[in-house]
């Protein structure tokens, strides 16, 4: 399989995709090169660059850069391939269905992790910068947290929007729909519908600024969320992701793809 | 008739000096895109339409005794409503807008239609202003005309003229607001669609929306910078066409102009990238 997600690898990194991945991934630190600029501006207005951290990787990262690639980029695994009626071609090779899917979506996963791993870091040691090593040290828990999040988070979003973009041709819409509607709307709600949701477990996994304790989000809302325990959370985001691997290499085994002719 | 009778017939029609391309473009793409995505999108765009019209139907019709008649109370059926109806639209406007625009000059460009399209009498306005019908025409089926419906729905089971008196102006509010929305929103998208792929401008027309929303969340203490968000600014511009209380404290001129400068800088962007020749380096 090393071979598959070596040559997905090499693809993709030639991709315009990628482009726009890494592009979609330089746009927080470029705010945070802005934010650091504008110290001065800020700290008249109280407002400290290194404690916005919090905010930033969950409302940028967690909220917007992760649901946003992995749609981008998850829905085009098998859909990328049916449009540009390449698929036949993939499929003819001597590898099982199966190992096509799975080295693809791997393939995504460590390309895409690289990028968001890469600009959450980029992002925190320049909110940290002004305050020096100890500074960066102090809260590098929490970005270690943000990033393990963020991997499990990606783990789980790509093989379900893969799945998505092997079943329908509007995939993008309907991942859209879900992780900026759905989630969105279900995720602050009390009762259990927000189980339904993969962002309810990233949440709960979470450091600092979601939890009641330190004055984030939960503490601002008028009800009370409770939150799913850390290894529950971790069991059903690997379970979502195994499910999304399985169903996406299911279809692909099952489904006939007729391509359509120009 | 024999085929040895059959002769060469001149064109008899007329050749028009300005033909409406831009109405050719529009038709055309309007009924291509009538598919079960669309028609499903629009049928869940319906919903709170049709939630506004039955507490609209309770609160005149149904006494305030009757039990039915908590359905509507507390309903003031003003220029907030209507503004708040088109703000509570706007995320299926969204998705209508990413269904209906991703493709609409990416498939183009991948099909390399453009110079077939400016081969025959097409110049870019009407190439923009038939594609942007496209976008304005199944916008508005989610925003304006369930509005404007509401209105006269409200007008009519209000019994009096009062109403109409007292808000004769809100329909022009609800098109203008309206007209603003789809152009901006309507602009971002086929210039998205000019640069990307379908689903890449997809993705790219919610992140540019969702981004300076949410740098002006998290930067909330600085009310100046939602002037970076396009939904700050409709809002802000909105409410003036509402008349109803501003709810960023950023001048709503501002936000105008920024409005105005964001199409501007759209059509320039849409004009370079729109071309009936493209060179290959």
């Amino acid at each position: 399989m090393n071979q598959e997600i070596r040559f997905f690898i090499r693809n993709l990194i030639k991709s315009r995709r990628l482009f726009w991945a890494v592009l979609l991934g330089l746009f927080p630190v470029v705010i945070t090169l802005v934010l650091l600029a504008a110290r001065p501006l800020l700290e008249d207005r109280d407002i400290e660059v290194f404690r916005l951290y919090p905010q930033i990787s969950f409302f940028l990262y967690l909220h917007f850069l992760l649901p946003m690639t992995a749609v981008f980029t998850g829905s085009a695994v098998i859909g990328e391939e049916v449009e540009d009626q390449t698929l036949p071609y993939l499929l003819i090779r001597p590898i099982p269905k199966w190992r096509f899917a799975a080295s693809k979506i791997l393939a995504n996963l460590v390309v895409l992790g690289c990028i968001l791993i890469l600009s959450l870091f980029l992002c925190y040691t320049v909110l940290h910068l002004p305050y020096g090593l100890s500074g960066w040290l102090d809260e590098s828990g929490q970005l270690a947290r943000s990033m393990g999040v963020l991997l499990l988070g990606l783990a789980a979003y790509l093989p379900l929007f893969s799945f998505l973009g092997s079943l329908f041709k509007k995939a993008v819409l309907g991942g859209l729909l879900f992780t900026f509607g759905w989630e969105n709307l279900i995720a602050y709600l009390p009762g259990n519908a927000k189980l339904l949701t993969v962002v309810h477990y990233l949440h709960s996994l979470y450091p600092t600024f979601f939890r009641s304790n330190s004055g984030g989000i939960l503490d601002m809302l008028p009800i009370k969320i409770t939150m799913t325990k850390d290894i529950v959370a971790i069991f059903v985001l690997l379970m979502i992701s195994a499910a999304g691997f399985f169903l996406t290499a299911l279809v692909l085994t099952v489904r006939e793809y007729r391509l359509e002719r120009e | 008739m024999p085929v040895y009778d059959q002769n060469y017939r001149p064109w008899e029609g007329r050749l028009l000096e300005k033909p409406r391309t831009w109405w050719v473009i529009a038709r055309t793409g309007i009924r291509l895109l009538w598919q079960r995505w669309m028609i499903a999108l629009l049928f869940f765009a319906s919903f709170p339409f049709i939630v506004r019209t039955v507490q609209i139907y309770f609160m005149n019709r149904v006494g305030d005794a009757s039990k039915l008649g908590d359905l509507g109370k507390n309903l003031d059926i003003d220029a907030g409503f209507f503004q708040g109806f088109l703000k509570n639209q706007e995320f299926i406007l969204l998705l209508i807008l990413v269904t209906a625009g991703a493709g609409l000059i990416a498939n183009d460009r991948r099909f390399k239609a453009l110079q077939i399209y400016f081969s025959r009498p097409v110049s870019f306005p009407d190439y923009i202003c038939g594609k942007w019908l496209i976008l304005a025409f199944y916008g508005g089926l989610a925003t304006c005309i369930p509005a404007l419906l509401l209105f006269i729905i409200q007008w009519l089971l209000s019994g009096s003229e009062a109403f109409l008196r007292q808000f004769f102006w809100i329909p022009f509010s609800v098109l203008g607001f309206s007209v603003t929305v789809l152009l901006v929103l309507g602009g971002l998208m086929l210039l998205l669609s000019s640069i990307s792929s379908a689903r890449g401008a997809a993705v790219l027309f919610f992140a540019v929306i969702w981004f300076g929303e949410i740098l002006r969340k998290i930067l909330i203490r600085i009310p100046e910078l939602g002037l970076l968000s396009l939904q700050a600014n409709l809002r802000q511009v909105g409410s003036v066409f509402f008349g109803t209380e501003r709810p960023f404290e950023f001048s709503a001129v501002w936000a105008a102009v920024v409005l105005a400068a964001f199409v501007a800088g759209c059509i320039l962007a849409l004009r370079m990238r729109v071309r009936p020749t493209e060179v290959v380096k």
